[in-house]
């Protein structure tokens, strides 16, 4: 019984892949049997029968857009060789817009072909994408500032705090094969947290906690150079450098105090203070970083991680004493430090290559 | 092409990155710094020294009070500070070898503790030298001021006997706080009873050492300046006392300080209108020569001190008066400049309105050695912490870094 089941399946075999490949022969559209046989008589050498089998398929868009860019292969190497250079340069450019990426193969293409490829702009003109970013901002302190004393009395401590939202357009101009100029725009949240812990003049003893959060909303400019490795044509490693041009939108503070051994005095919480006029607008960071491109379609998934030093003071140095919200000072007993802001930023998103083909002079 | 690249751009992050450990505070030519401990600490007085300023408050806790003495830089920031317990404190005085606390003392130990004069000197870094009280157990004896007077190498200290009839009274202690001379109830005015204000201070005039204060009397409650010349007799001082224009009010501190055209005196004047300002100039023969009363917008103004300085007066005070939010109760310490003539109503300097929306108020102002002003006070935030606030300024009023 065994036997007999294989040697019916090894006979019904090959019909049965016969009756498939005859069915898919059979749900071929015209225009796709057209390509077939245009390249069967491209390889035969009747050139010239090749733009009367393709020409109304072309035109009246019956093809895919694979099966569109054979043909117009096709078409320009017939007129190539029909000695027509108007028409093979109008087909090459129909080919280029057709895929964007359409690559010559120098061991198959004919050196026409590959010269009258050569005399059009082939490279992405530039790149957009969009990028989702996460942050851990810290302040680097150049002056501290204290409404109580510094003499060993206070200490201010900051951490790195994660802001989640931030999200920026990117835009990429190739210089050369390994230098790509990276300006993009972005909106970004930075948490800025803070313990302010104050003792006693005499006791020595905690007499009084702060803890601080300002958050601030931002739109950043950067514009970044960006060295390329080429592992691959599916995966590059980049390096980046640059400056950005950083404006402060909002800044709301909130600050929850606390005097230690007040049992009896309920400590102060929630306080929100729009602390925006507090803060220099404009500032301007240095960026180093780099990351992954990994090719997916006409464009590349970016991967990113960025070390931003801030090179100017966020907070206005006569603002401490006297702020717009005298309660940021009379309430909390909160004076800002001078500080630069420094983070360090998570990005992910994706950037699209977008070709502008044309014939060169 | 790429070197020059990379080193624009490591030259850039490396002169950005510094390490905290760099960063000194700032060198401010203002500042507003709080001070206290646990608890509440009310600003009483603060002195211009060469290295710094000395500030004094009162620190009050559940069961005790003390008073906390500390010395800063000219930034504001902390040197050393101690806590003296079981004291309230009202001045200090500036001595070469260190520094003179006047104040009250509670013998809680008596079932019916009455308070005592009490003075602790301390050596330059406020470690307690000695100490005194002055009292009778019957009766309730509060130190207000004191000052130093360098002809007779004596401390002299002011005060007043809390009873029936409240008197204000003078005392003269050597720089060991051993005592030299009393003068009671010498002060006043027909009969009145007289609270002596923490303003006290000495002057040479006509070759006399003389000492200058301002009293609230009782029961009219108008305020009085008394001048006193310290004769060979020290417990018989002969002296002057000038009633001038208004009431004050008694829980408002009054002050009175010399001037370089005789001497000037602030109070807080009470009517129908709510409180204001009242300014009041003397010659050198203690007469009176301007009192002007500003009557200012809409919001009660309380004077709580004064200095005088070649720019005009500078008067310390609070107001409950809020630009643009007529809803808000609370006070905010108010520093202003008058003109040198006296004017009060033609500011030729500046004005300006310090708080939140919890309680400021100013306790005393001097003239700092940069030409500026420092000034001491109480800060009571909105949830009724009480702390010393020190605001420095510049000569021109602003709060500048």
């Amino acid at each position: 019984m065994k036997r007999l089941t294989i040697l019916f399946i090894a006979l019904l075999s090959p019909l049965t892949l016969a009756l498939v490949y005859g069915q898919e022969e059979e749900n071929k559209s015209p225009c796709a049997q057209k390509l077939e046989t245009a390249q069967q008589k491209y390889d035969e050498g009747r050139i010239q029968d090749i733009e009367g089998l393709l020409k109304k398929c072309i035109d009246t868009d019956q093809y895919s857009k694979a099966e569109k860019a054979q043909a117009l292969r096709l078409m320009t190497l017939s007129y190539i060789f029909l000695e027509n250079q108007e028409a093979a340069e109008a087909s090459m450019l129909a080919l280029l817009k057709t895929n964007h990426e359409f690559a010559i193969n120098e061991a198959i293409d004919p050196t026409e072909f590959i010269n009258l490829y050569n005399r059009y702009r082939t490279e992405p003109l530039f790149s957009a994408g969009l990028k989702y970013i996460v942050n851990w901002t810290k302040p680097y302190v150049t002056n501290l500032n204290s409404a109580f004393t510094l003499g060993g009395n206070e200490v201010h401590d900051y951490t790195y705090t994660l802001a989640s939202f931030g999200l920026g357009a990117s835009f990429e101009y190739k210089l050369t094969n390994n230098i790509v100029i990276y300006p993009e725009i972005q909106y970004m949240q930075r948490s800025i947290v803070s313990d302010r812990i104050v003792s006693g003049p005499a006791s020595g003893a905690e007499v009084y906690t702060l803890k601080t959060q300002d958050d601030q909303n931002w739109l950043m400019l950067p514009v970044s150079g960006q060295y390329l490795f080429h592992l691959s044509d599916q995966f590059k490693l980049f390096a980046t450098a640059g400056i950005s041009t950083e404006f402060l939108l909002s800044s709301t503070f909130a600050g929850k105090n606390t005097e230690l051994t007040q049992a009896t005095k309920p400590s102060v919480g929630g306080i929100a203070i729009t602390a925006t006029a507090d803060r220099n607008r404009l500032n301007f960071s240095a960026i180093i970083g780099g990351g992954v491109k990994i090719k997916v379609s006409e464009g590349f998934i970016t991967v990113e991680a960025r070390y931003s030093q801030g090179l100017t003071r966020v907070t206005k140095a006569n603002n401490s004493l006297s702020p717009s919200d005298p309660n940021l000072l009379f309430t909390t007993f909160y004076q800002d430090d001078g500080y630069r802001l420094n983070h360090i930023a998570v990005s992910v998103g994706y950037i699209k290559r977008f070709y502008f083909p044309k014939k060169l002079r | 092409m790429r070197i020059p690249y990379l080193t624009i751009a490591l030259g850039l992050l490396l002169s950005a990155c510094q390490s905290l450990d760099s960063v000194e505070p700032a060198q401010d030519k203002a500042f507003i710094k709080f001070y206290g401990e646990a608890g509440d600490t009310d600003g009483k007085d603060i002195r211009v020294l060469d290295d710094g300023y000395l500030i004094l408050g009162t620190n009050t806790q559940e069961s005790t009070s003390g008073a906390l003495l500390i010395k800063v830089d000219l930034n504001g920031n902390q040197m050393w500070g101690q806590l003296f317990d079981k004291m309230t404190a009202s001045g200090l005085i500036i001595l070469d070898d260190g520094y003179i606390i006047v104040g009250d003392s509670i013998d809680i130990s008596n079932t019916d503790p009455k308070t005592t004069m009490f003075l602790i000197k301390t050596d330059l870094n406020g470690a307690e030298t000695g100490r005194t009280s002055v009292g009778d157990n019957i009766r309730s004896f509060h130190g207000t001021a004191g000052a130093f007077d360098t002809n007779g190498n004596e401390v002299v200290a002011l005060g007043y006997i809390e009873d029936i009839n409240d008197s204000t009274f003078l005392m003269g202690f050597n720089t060991d706080l051993s005592q030299a001379w009393t003068r009671y109830r010498a002060f006043g005015k027909d009969n009145q009873r007289s609270k002596a204000s923490p303003s006290l201070f000495s002057f040479t005039q006509a070759d006399s050492v003389r000492f200058g204060w301002l009293s609230v009397l009782e029961p009219d409650a108008p305020a009085g300046v008394d001048f006193v010349e310290a004769g060979a007799d020290k417990s018989t001082p002969s002296g002057v006392t000038n009633l001038f224009t208004g009431n004050t009010l008694i829980d408002a501190n009054a002050d009175f300080n010399t001037s370089p055209v005789g001497f000037v005196a602030v109070q807080s004047i009470n009517d129908t209108n709510g409180s204001s300002i009242g300014i009041s100039h003397f010659d050198t023969d203690i007469d009176i020569t301007t009192t002007l009363d500003r009557k200012q917008r809409d919001g009660n103004f309380y004077a709580h001190a004064v200095v005088s300085s070649s720019g005009g007066d500078v008067i310390l005070g609070s107001t409950d008066f809020h630009e643009g939010n007529s809803n808000r109760t609370d006070r905010d310490i108010y520093i202003a400049r008058a003109d040198i003539t006296g004017g009060f109503d033609d500011l030729t300097g500046f004005e300006l309105f310090i708080g939140g929306d919890g309680e400021e108020t100013g306790a005393k102002i001097r003239q700092a050695a940069d030409g500026g002003f420092i000034a001491i006070g109480t800060v009571e935030n909105t949830n009724k912490a009480k702390s010393m606030v020190v605001i420095k300024i510049n000569n021109k009023g602003e709060l500048l870094n």
